[in-house]
């Protein structure tokens, strides 16, 4: 019986796109060039907690060059996220965290959308920030989304304030393997907050023809990516 | 603002660009000329995608002034190989499987090939990674980065 030779298995393959990536010529979606393409800007919080009680873009929508300027008003707030659908695109009557999106701005030029960043007016009325998660659990502590309960989210989910979710895991007899243990150690474990720090910076890229927008992502999400973060510029 | 006349020489062709006179080399690269293969990512020089080669030197292009580029000879990631035939670091990172996303590709080349240049001759993995250090690879793929440049630094060696 003769051995079949093997096409992958076992061989020395050269990336099919690698030729394309030492050269220069793989394209990203940041690459992205669309005749006529406008430059986005977004107005973010600066505070960490507060109600907006004035938000007026007129003078930054007055500015030649600058297409568009939105805020809340101006879009369908759906709100989502994966687990507890508590974020909206743009921030209605509060801001939560110091660089939440609160106006979006489309614009001809880097320098025009600046200006407009620049010419966008906002009060705030501050309210109690958090910045511990302890602090956030304790009772009577502020809530950070008030109308927590009215929000769609995992039915597995054990909510509670400002508790998106809790979750204890149990198994074996824990009481006895303590008492029977040489030496018990006590402590509280913590671990950092994790974020894939990726240089290619997150993109998209939409033209809109007629009523379709064709949104070109970076990630097979790209409609997630499009919606949240084509907002993050 | 107002703009300014500016001839770029960037991999061997001379550009006659208008340009204002705040824009990064990397902004008239890129959204002027179209050689998108020189990266854009923080631009404020900690990251190295955007790196490219003045008068054979690696140069984060993001906070480089395309005014201060004037008379210079500039090396993006498309010039780097000849007609026919790739940069034998370009080859070693595609033998080496260097690549992955690709993103940091073009900027950790031309750091490579500038530490080279300058270094020329067998280099330890130290060295390598010292020379390197101004360019990161986010998908930490950084011993296969290694051992291509060394593979060429050890040919070329030879050569010389």
């Amino acid at each position: 019986m003769s051995v079949v030779e093997r096409r992958i298995v076992g061989r020395r393959l050269p990336r099919l796109d690698g030729v394309a990536k030492v050269t220069g010529k793989a394209v990203y979606a940041a690459d992205f060039a669309l005749p006529g393409m406008l430059v986005g800007r977004i107005f973010r919080s600066n505070v960490p907690h507060a109600l907006i009680s004035r938000l007026d873009v007129s003078r930054a929508r007055a500015i030649p060059g600058v297409r568009a300027v939105l805020t809340s008003a101006d879009i369908s707030n759906v709100r989502f996220s994966p687990a507890v659908k508590d974020v909206t695109v743009l921030a209605l009557d509060r801001v939560r965290f110091v660089g939440q999106p609160v106006a979006a701005i489309a614009a001809t030029s880097v320098e025009i959308a600046e200006q407009a960043l620049a010419a966008i007016e906002i009060d705030y009325e501050p309210l109690p920030a958090i910045f511990d998660p302890e602090e956030a659990l304790a009772e009577g502590a502020t809530l950070i989304h008030p109308q927590w309960q009215d929000y769609t989210a995992l039915p597995v989910l054990d909510r509670s304030g400002n508790a998106s979710s809790r979750a204890s895991m149990r198994t074996g007899d824990v009481e006895k393997a303590f008492a029977e243990a040489y030496r018990v150690y006590e402590h509280t474990f913590t671990t950092q907050i994790v974020h894939p720090g990726y240089t290619e910076p997150r993109a998209a890229v939409a033209t809109g023809i007629a009523t379709a927008a064709s949104p070109y992502g970076r990630t097979r999400r790209c409609h997630l990516s499009f919606s949240t973060h084509l907002l993050r510029f | 603002m107002s703009a300014v006349s500016l001839d770029l020489m960037i991999n061997d062709e001379l550009h006659s660009v208008s340009v204002e006179p705040h824009w990064t080399l990397l902004h008239v690269l890129r959204n002027v000329i179209g050689l998108t293969g020189t990266k854009e990512n923080c631009l404020e020089a900690e990251c190295g995608v955007c790196t490219i080669l003045l008068d054979g030197a690696a140069v984060t292009s993001c906070i480089l002034l395309a005014l201060q580029c004037r008379g210079r000879r500039i090396t993006t990631i498309e010039g780097l190989a000849s007609a026919d035939r790739l940069d034998a670091l370009q080859e070693a990172f595609i033998e080496h499987g260097a690549v992955q996303c690709g993103y940091c590709i073009p900027g950790m080349i031309l750091t490579a090939r500038s530490y080279l240049n300058e270094n020329p001759g067998p280099r330890t993995s130290e060295e390598i990674r010292e020379g390197i250090a101004g360019t990161l690879c986010r998908c930490t793929g950084y011993q296969k980065i290694v051992d291509a440049v060394a593979a060429v630094a050890a040919a070329e060696g030879d050569v010389r």
